[in-house]
């Protein structure tokens, strides 16, 4: 999968935004990159080798509210 | 933890935090690991994560040990339990992140995800940091959450 070259803090926080409000279909995919420990981002329409869902799937499984 | 399991975690926690993890054996809990982790702005955090004696029947916990004194953008700190900011108890100075709930968690799990959630629930927190808004406009619920 290619990817946006710098993804900022503030990407990664309205891609979370928009996560939690429902918008998986239109949403940017999340992606971790093992080799720098980041994040970084892709559109939802691109596809590749790597696994888009793998950090989606972890943000959408949801945290715990007391 | 048996050695099976152990061998397991450790080679997914390997492929996700390549040498930034460690396992150690402590009086007051089973297993800890602790996981170093940076945030997109670079900040460096350190995660404990507890294991009881039948893990992964049971739900780890997590707490955030680095940076001490960690406070939200009000400046209270993050000791509480709160369902806005998805925390737990703390303990020993130390905020308690709510990652999952209880009746969701089982050994299909792995302690790699563990660590993701909490370190997309650090991005989450820094964004906090910034802006004000609350950690639930972050981060969803998880569906099994009762109330």
């Amino acid at each position: 999968m290619s990817t946006e070259n710098k993804t900022t803090s503030q990407t990664i926080a309205n891609t979370l935004e928009q996560l939690t409000k429902g918008g998986a279909n239109t949403s940017n995919q999340l992606v971790f990159n093992p080799a720098t420990g980041e994040f970084e981002t892709a559109s939802p329409n691109q596809s590749g080798s790597a696994d888009p869902g793998t950090i989606n799937s972890i943000v959408e499984d949801g945290f715990a509210k007391k | 933890m048996t050695n099976e399991r152990l061998i397991i975690e450790t080679r997914a926690l390997e492929l996700f935090f390549p040498r930034k993890y460690r396992f150690t054996k402590q009086q007051d809990a089973e297993m800890i690991l602790e996981v170093g982790v940076k945030t997109q702005s670079g900040t460096v955090y350190q995660l404990r994560i507890e294991m009881e004696a039948d893990y992964p029947s049971s739900l780890p916990k997590v707490f955030i040990i680095y940076p001490g004194n960690l406070r939200d953008y009000y400046g209270n700190d993050m000791l509480a339990v709160s369902s806005i900011m998805h925390t737990m108890q703390g303990k020993n100075g130390f905020p308690q992140i709510c990652h999952i709930w209880p009746s969701s968690w089982g050994p299909h799990r792995s302690l790699m995800q563990v660590a993701m959630k909490a370190r997309i629930w650090l991005e989450a927190f820094e964004a906090h940091k910034i802006t004000g808004k609350l950690l639930n406009l972050y981060l969803p619920e998880n569906k099994n959450t009762i109330i």
